[in-house]
């Protein structure tokens, strides 16, 4: 994590996380340290998922990774949780309409039936083996309940949020700045990049064997979430940080800057690139794990890494 | 000097010598103890040392003498005899231990004794010789003569004695202890027994299918081909029986060199030459005996032996037809062994006596096989049964089997085979008696032989062991006989375990109740010995004897108590645990007896009076996170109940009890009024907090929890409440003056673990209030699932689901008053048809049946619901109408708005009829909220019917929001009752668990 070891250690997504950190609310051109330190953090944070999924698919007795093994090691995130199940649902989907192509009519009519969804497609519910009511629906078969379930709500929901976030940025965007976002946004750990990902993350040490492309595909998304609460709550520390240390003139200065909004005003107030001293204070935020037991009884408490 | 011979005569007199004994050393001992200077003599013995007056040094002495393994019998009975005279002086030694042992002899007399002996031994004066004589005739018995003329008429009644009272039966065997040493012994005895008793059983089949099928007929067929003749005889008719067997004996292959006129020789000669051949063979010890002594091997052979007889002069008396029965043939057998044994007496471990005995053995052993025959001259019986048909060589006839073949019982011969090694022994006793004495008693002891075998053991085999070794007191030999079968089978099984490999052996688990035995048994065990020993102490006397036996039950009693023996060692073989004292151990103020706790503790504990009796500990009333957590545990329950009927029937499995009723619930058994007062002290709040982790973990799907999970969990709990305690006091002593009491709060839980309030709202939010209505979702379509299968299963296809479904697919597709044209679609121009065809109405025609029965399940159990709440539910209290003029002031102009927009018309009340309350249900449903489906149900309704003629969806919202607000009213509440539950430490653990 630290600079010295990034030193010997060739950054291979520099470009990806300035771009994520674009999306997120960063300026166009962070900082070389910021960048690499946030790579090395999610590059940690990557491996220790591998690691203890590794160890999560041995618990099943099992040597290949399934999905389930990732998705278990966030369990508590439910935002997480929701969005990824989100995503399952429709690659199971899209999985299956590929294997078998319905008729044209068939998914007009089935269309025309269950308004309600609006996806056109039958959707499978992906259920968690550790949720313990899906033991008992599992006598159910072809439980097919057309209502909307919360959780996916809730999925729905975070993503109707940051997409009115992106809109709202973009909002004053001209064109090309929005071609450049729109680029951005597009940035991937793994898309079309799983050689460099796993080179990057060392795999091949950890995992023996070929990882199926949802695991990958949830791995990437992982990363990118990393990335993004580094940066958003970077940025939010650095703001905490700079109206602390704002003294009153130059409070004043901004009032009045803010008062005479002309034509050729000054530009108001340049946002300057998060340090790595942001991102080091979101880390050890993000690291930090209450130890209630320990309350009162002293003696060194050792922790897991958390996973962000 | 004073030799017991007191105790040797009171011994004699009373019979309890037999408790030490075996025969053969009893003829010693009675022969010895007849009169008193045989008796010196004997116990003088040239095998003794001088110094005979002390038993203990002596017996040592012996034993470092004759510690070799063989020694011979007759100094095996010297000992045993001084063993037993020793034994008697126990309780002079030990005198505080009345029940020590079994005296069995008068203690006066040995005190007597004893006493004359120190006397002797401090002065050695010729006059106080004297007077320990007298002392010792005056001490005898009155019914004992001193006289050895009086003697000799005693011991023929004794033996007649014997046999009325066993007084084998006597021998306690309890205090053997169990060694492996004896499995040894017992296995190869008992698989030399299984064979034996598997070929006799072999051999009394045969005899019976003689006996049954063949009869006669079979008899007078020659040996050799019985067998054939006994196939032939079961198919043939009986008419041409004659003819075949006539044919059979004309084919007779090679007839035997034994062949003969005599009836029954060829049969016995063959069956004695076969034993002579094994003998010859058993060659690791039969050399010594193939050929006559050489004068030259020893010079003095013929001097000490008179009748010398080896197994080659046998051979040729066979050959030369000299033996006439099996009698003579194993006399001559039995006097080669014990030639031998005269001859080679000096070393007692010689090797000559051992290829003797077990040479002797083995004759034993083969001379069971041969049947009991005495020839008998053909030409008498020919002459005495001329009338009766023949056979025409008149080999046998079926008189044959009358006079001339006796066949003995097995049971008889090893009881002869016995009494004539019972001899051979006695051949042997010349060698310490050597002295002219007994040699007079040999008709005495000829005479009282004859009666051993009534009382005699059924030998052992270990007896005939290759050496004299020492094979254990009668009280061992007995122990041996009794424990027999059980060691072997113990034995073999342990054996046969101990082939597998480790992990596939038997486990040998002490249950509960073979300890609880086990103790039983011991205790029972030492009551019966102590009354066994106190009786023989009792019994010494012969007269005291006769006195009691008036006191007959009790004498029963004993009989049955002696009769039975306790033997720990093979009954438990999981372990036997002695009986140790249990410290008093207490339940409440009550002693209990330790016993009792291997037992049920429900049992006990009921007349305690239980933690939930108390009124003060019940809630008084239940949050709403509570009864829903009750809900959701009840909701889950069900669903387990289903999901297990269901797998059951898909199985095949139709057991419908249910299981869950297993347990009973707790039924209060004390009166309100009889209970102690309540004190909420630790302990009785550890278990209030217990019963609350227990529902939270039912509540997250377990059923059962062993006692030390739920204890470690509680003991978690207890400590993290115990934490948010110190802190909150730490954070109000400290900054009570510069916080708010949120801000503390919030701090104090931010140091325990909760980040977030959210994080609280989260939890409620999710894991009761969604889970709960999962929960109940679930449980509905299983149910209906589980019906439908029920159903199926019954054969009445649901008719009416599917007139339903029709019936609506019919009213959607016009079809519904059949032919009447209802969408006028002949107006069309459409002939023929009269509706749209379902199948474009419903793709899903297809689908199974269940499937979309279940998918009609939520709307009909709607319908249910209520009614299944009415009884399942308390009945919620009543929405009053508000009266207007009773409001305050401030809500006046809030309801008069209201009114004026109709809002508070009741439902039933309304012209026009609103959106259903279905409706509601299932917009409410499609945005993702079931609530008033579900959980919820209970409270919502009477808040609904308040809802003005607004649109559905803004009613719901204002329901929502409501709700919502209600809801941060009671975490809010709940948190404060959290903060409240804390200082009082777990007196409202249920409501701070959830």
């Amino acid at each position: 994590m630290s600079s010295k070891h990034s030193n010997h250690r060739q950054p291979l997504y520099q470009t990806e996380i300035q771009q994520m950190m674009y999306v997120f609310g960063e300026v166009t051109e962070p900082l070389e340290e910021t960048t690499l330190l946030i790579e090395e953090i999610v590059r940690s944070q990557m491996i220790e998922i591998i690691v203890r999924a590794v160890q999560q698919a041995a618990k099943r007795n099992s040597r290949f990774l399934i999905a389930e093994d990732l998705i278990f090691l966030i369990r508590h995130d439910r935002q997480k949780v929701n969005t990824l199940r989100t995503f399952l649902t429709y690659k199971d989907a899209q999985k299956s309409a590929k294997k078998n192509p319905a008729p044209v009519e068939q998914i007009a009519d089935d269309e025309g039936l269950d308004d309600s969804g609006g996806t056109g497609m039958v959707r499978k519910k992906i259920k968690f083996s550790w949720d313990i009511i899906n033991h008992y629906s599992s006598v159910l078969e072809d439980d097919d309940d057309d209502i909307v379930d919360e959780d996916e709500q809730q999925a729905y929901e975070y993503q109707i949020a940051r997409l009115k976030t992106a809109d709202e940025v973009t909002r004053t965007m001209t064109k090309e700045e929005y071609m450049y976002y729109s680029e951005c946004r597009q940035a991937s750990f793994t898309y079309k990049k799983l050689a460099r990902f796993r080179k990057w993350c060392e795999m091949g040490t950890y995992y023996e064997n070929k990882p199926i492309a949802e695991v990958i595909d949830i791995l990437g998304f992982l990363a990118y979430e990393m990335v993004s609460k580094l940066t958003e709550t970077g940025l939010k520390i650095k703001k905490e940080w700079d109206e602390r240390k704002m003294d009153e003139k130059e409070k004043a200065k901004r009032v009045q800057e803010k008062k005479n909004v002309g034509l050729f005003a000054k530009p108001t107030h340049e946002q300057k690139p998060l340090h790595p001293v942001h991102i080091h204070e979101a880390f050890r935020r993000l690291q930090k794990m209450s130890q209630p037991m320990s309350n009162f009884r002293g003696g060194l408490v050792r922790t897991n890494l958390a996973l962000i | 000097m004073a030799d017991y011979f007191d105790i040797a005569q009171s011994l004699l007199l009373n019979d309890r010598w037999k408790l030490w004994l075996s025969p053969e050393e009893g003829i010693v001992f009675i022969n010895a103890a007849k009169d008193q200077a045989k008796w010196t003599e004997f116990m003088k013995g040239p095998q003794v040392s001088a110094d005979g007056a002390k038993e203990e040094p002596e017996h040592s002495q012996g034993g470092s003498r004759f510690g070799g393994a063989s020694v011979s019998s007759s100094t095996i009975a010297n000992f045993r005899i001084r063993e037993m005279i020793f034994e008697q002086l126990i309780p002079e030694l030990y005198p505080d231990r009345k029940d020590f042992t079994t005296a069995l002899v008068d203690r006066d007399s040995i005190n007597d004794i004893l006493l004359a002996n120190t006397l002797k031994s401090l002065s050695n004066g010729n006059g106080i010789r004297k007077q320990t004589d007298v002392d010792d005739e005056y001490d005898e018995n009155s019914d004992v003569g001193s006289d050895g003329d009086q003697q000799r008429q005693k011991v023929p009644a004794f033996s007649t004695l014997t046999e009325e009272v066993d007084v084998k039966m006597d021998i306690p065997i309890d205090d053997m202890y169990y060694s492996y040493d004896y499995d040894v012994e017992a296995m190869d005895y008992m698989t030399s027994l299984n064979e034996r008793v598997s070929r006799e059983e072999l051999e009394l089949f045969d005899h019976e299918n003689d006996k049954t099928e063949a009869d006669e007929m079979t008899k007078e067929v020659h040996s050799s081909l019985k067998y054939l003749f006994m196939v032939v005889n079961k198919q043939a008719e009986p008419e041409r029986l004659q003819n075949i067997k006539t044919l059979l004996d004309e084919v007779r292959p090679s007839r035997s060199k034994w062949h003969s006129e005599n009836i029954g020789q060829e049969e016995l000669y063959a069956a004695l030459e076969k034993v002579l051949n094994d003998l010859k063979n058993y060659t690791a010890h039969s050399f010594p005996f193939l050929k006559p002594v050489a004068k030259r091997e020893a010079p003095d052979y013929y001097d000490v032996i008179k009748h010398p007889m080896d197994l080659g002069t046998m051979t040729t008396k066979l050959n030369n037809h000299q033996y006439q029965s099996k009698a003579q043939f194993s006399e001559d057998l039995y006097l080669i062994w014990s030639n031998c044994m005269l001859y080679n007496t000096i070393p007692p471990d010689n090797i000559y006596r051992r290829h003797a005995t077990a040479m002797r053995r083995k004759t034993t052993d083969l001379l069971k096989k041969v049947p009991d025959i005495t020839i008998i001259k053909s030409r008498a019986d020919e002459e005495d049964s001329d009338d009766e048909e023949e056979t025409p060589n008149g080999v046998a006839n079926d008189t044959s089997n009358e006079n001339g073949i006796s066949v003995t019982t097995e049971q008889d011969r090893p009881a002869q085979v016995d009494e004539k090694r019972s001899a051979s022994v006695l051949s042997e006793i010349p060698e310490y008696a050597g002295s002219p004495a007994v040699e007079e008693h040999e008709a005495a002891l000829a005479n009282d032989s004859a009666h051993f075998p009534d009382t005699m053991t059924p030998a052992p085999p270990d007896e005939t062991t290759e050496e004299a070794i020492d094979e254990g007191n009668i009280q061992e030999r007995r122990w041996k006989d009794v424990t027999m079968q059980y060691r072997y089978e113990l034995c073999s099984k342990r054996r046969a375990q101990l082939k597998r490999p480790f992990p596939e052996r038997q486990a040998i688990v002490p249950t509960r109740e073979s300890l609880g035995a086990s103790v039983d048994d011991e205790r029972e065990y030492v009551r019966r010995n102590k009354r066994r020993k106190l009786a023989y102490s009792k019994f010494k006397d012969p007269c005291k004897r006769r006195d009691s036996a008036m006191n007959l039950s009790e004498d029963e009693e004993l009989e049955i108590a002696l009769e039975e023996s306790f033997l720990p060692e093979l009954k438990y073989t999981s372990g036997c645990v002695p009986s140790l004292p249990y410290p008093p151990f207490k339940i409440g103020n009550r002693v209990v007896d330790p016993s009792q706790l291997f037992e049920d503790p429900s049992e006990l504990l009921r007349t305690q009076p239980s933690l939930s009796d108390f009124p003060e500990i019940r809630p008084k009333r239940k949050g709403i996170l509570n009864s829903q957590i009750d809900r959701n545990i009840k909701d889950l329950q069900k669903v387990k109940e289903i999901h297990a009927k269901i797998l059951g029937r898909e199985s095949g499995v139709t057991d419908e009890t249910p299981w869950r009723s297993l347990v009973k619930p707790y039924q209060p058994c004390c009166s309100e009024t009889s209970l102690p007062p309540f004190t909420l002290n630790s302990a009785a709040a550890a278990d209030v907090a217990k019963q609350s982790v227990a529902k939270l973990l039912m509540h997250s799907g377990f059923d059962v929890a062993s006692e030390s999970a739920l204890c470690t969990l509680t003991d978690t709990f207890l400590d993290y409440f115990h934490n948010i305690g110190k802190t909150l006091r730490l954070y109000m002593d400290k900054f009570s003056k510069t916080m708010s009491p949120e801000d503390l709060l919030l701090h104090a839980l931010q140091e325990n673990g909760v980040e977030n309030v959210n994080q609280l709202d989260t939890y409620i939010r999710h894991d009761i209030e969604r889970y709960g209505d999962k929960l109940y979702d679930l449980r509905r379509k299983m149910s209906y699932a589980y019906k439908d299968m029920v159903k199926r299963a019954d054969g009445e296809l649901e008719e009416d689901d599917i007139d339903v479904e029709e019936a609506a697919d019919d009213f959607m597709s016009g079809n519904f008053f059949g032919d009447l044209d209802m969408l006028s679609l002949r107006e069309l121009g459409i002939e023929g048809i009269t509706s749209i065809p379902r199948e474009l109405w419903s793709k899903k025609a297809d689908r199974p049946i269940r499937a979309r029965v279940r998918r009609q399940a939520p709307q009909r159990e709607e319908e249910n619901a209520p009614i299944e709440e009415a009884v399942g539910k308390p009945s919620t209290i009543p929405w009053r109408p508000v009266d207007i003029h009773k409001v305050i002031g401030l809500l006046r102009p809030f309801y008069d708005r209201k009114r004026a927009a109709g809002d508070m018309i009741e439902d039933e009340f309304k012209e026009q009829a609103g959106p259903s309350r279905a409706k509601i249900h299932l917009s409410q449903a499609k945005v993702g909220r079931k609530r008033s489906a579900g959980g919820g149900g209970g409270d919502e309704p009477p808040k609904k019917k308040k809802k003005g003629p607004d649109p559905a969806l803004k009613a719901q919202r204002e329901a929502e929001k409501q709700r919502k607000a209600q809801e941060k009213a009671n975490r809010l509440k709940l948190k404060e009752e959290q903060v409240k539950a804390k200082k009082g430490k777990g007196k409202k653990a249920g409501q701070i668990a959830a």
